[in-house]
């Protein structure tokens, strides 16, 4: 999606506390954004709310917004959709969370005997926060250099958890197109992050079907 | 979720400008107490009021832009489109030159003494330094330095440091010699224009 011309500066100008800046800015996003949230979400209402703390997150965020890539205006645009991206799928997977302890859970279901029992030890889980936390950065830079289609895929099926077919009913392509996408760009990803590592992130993802 | 982000956000804003406002106008003051401070203890130029009208004009323009536009530009309290930042940048340049050489520029009248000979540093010369000094102090302990995100803001407040301090030796400095003009008014400045706009990049670099 080309971005909208401007946005770059209008952007620095809002970062400096332009409110104009900011009007415009928001002028040329918010269409864009609701209709990346509608089309993830498949509800106006819940877009709309999606939208807002979009550009609620966005602003609370700002300070640490840097232009990336030599176009400043998709930078800005690519930033925004992520936020954007990244609530709608909190929201899916809490929907999906939900789905599931409603479709699992029974009356007398105690929740504490879900709780594993292994846990490890503090300096054990300082080490494993750390050896995550770098994992999470490598894979998040891999999966924003992937093509839109691609990520949204790999997102919807991994972080998700939905199935190729519900992926293909969400995003209405067929079912062979989504596999082709998602081949290639676990493909790309595997090239990106080495295959050791591609093979820890599903791992500890786990949530494909 | 019932409120409207952008109105929210605006009102953040609104704040923010509330607050760069606040700690503006308390700096402002002890700025002119400075520069009131400097020429009541050097005295004001014996011509200021007989001086041509128009070169008068192009010194109160310099007072006008060095403590209300560029200020409010590099605090952001004043966000011009593009162009007006042009001609604003280009009208503080010309109203500089126009205010510190003034009828020594249009009579080419020169002096004779031994300035002409070698650049050194003279009393306007150190009184400028000082000012700028003094100012850019001001600058750096009221936060005005750190107040906006872009780089550029630090030019704009060096610009008005530069200026306060130009057209302050100005309305002390009696001098149509354009040499003593170029080199300790024009000259001056322009050194501690640069001076503070590099002071004031590696101060905003901290943030």
């Amino acid at each position: 999606m080309t971005p909208p011309r401007g946005l770059a500066d209008a952007m620095e100008r809002y970062l400096d506390g332009d409110g104009r800046a900011f009007a415009q800015l928001h002028t040329l996003l918010t269409p864009r954004l609701r209709g990346l949230l509608t089309k993830l979400v498949r509800d106006a209402a819940t877009a709309e709310d999606l939208l807002q703390a979009t550009l609620l997150k966005a602003h609370l965020a700002r300070d640490g917004f840097v232009v990336r890539g030599p176009d400043p205006d998709a930078s800005v645009q690519a930033w925004y959709t992520t936020i954007a991206r990244n609530l709608a799928l909190d929201h899916l997977r809490g929907q999906t969370r939900e789905r599931r302890r409603q479709g699992d859970a029974g009356p007398d279901h105690d929740p504490i005997a879900d709780l594993p029992t292994d846990l490890p030890s503090l300096e054990e889980w300082q080490v494993d926060r750390d050896t995550a936390a770098e994992i999470a950065d490598r894979v998040h830079a891999a999966l924003a250099r992937l093509p839109a289609g691609q990520r949204e895929i790999v997102e919807l099926h991994k972080l998700v958890g939905l199935s190729m077919a519900e992926i293909a009913t969400r995003l209405q392509i067929r079912e062979g197109a989504v596999r082709v996408r998602a081949h290639r760009a676990y493909k790309a990803l595997a090239r990106a992050l080495g295959a050791s590592a591609l093979g820890l992130l599903l791992g500890l993802l786990g949530g494909g079907r | 979720m019932t409120h409207d982000a952008a109105q929210l956000i605006q009102a953040d804003l609104a704040d923010l400008r509330r607050t760069r406002r606040a700690h503006f106008l308390p700096a402002l003051v002890v700025a002119l107490i400075v520069l009131g401070g400097f020429l009541l203890l050097t005295g004001l130029r014996p011509d200021l009021l007989a001086q041509p009208a128009w070169q008068l004009g192009l010194q109160l323009a310099v007072w006008l832009l060095c403590l209300v536009a560029l200020p409010a530009v590099g605090l952001g309290l004043w966000f011009p489109a593009r162009p007006v930042r042009a001609v604003l940048a280009v009208s503080a340049v010309a109203a500089a030159i126009g205010a510190a050489l003034g009828p020594a520029l249009m009579d080419m009248v020169q002096g004779t003494g031994p300035e002409r000979q070698a650049l050194r540093l003279d009393y306007c010369m150190t009184a400028t330094f000082l000012e700028g000094a003094l100012l850019f102090g001001l600058g750096v302990l009221s936060g005005a330095f750190l107040q906006r995100r872009a780089r550029g803001s630090a030019l704009w407040l060096s610009g008005g440091i530069a200026l306060m301090a130009l057209d302050a030796v100005v309305w002390h400095c009696p001098s149509n010699d354009l040499w003593h003009n170029l080199q300790s008014h024009l000259g001056a400045a322009l050194v501690l224009l640069v001076i503070a706009a590099l002071a004031g990049i590696l101060v905003h670099r901290r943030r």
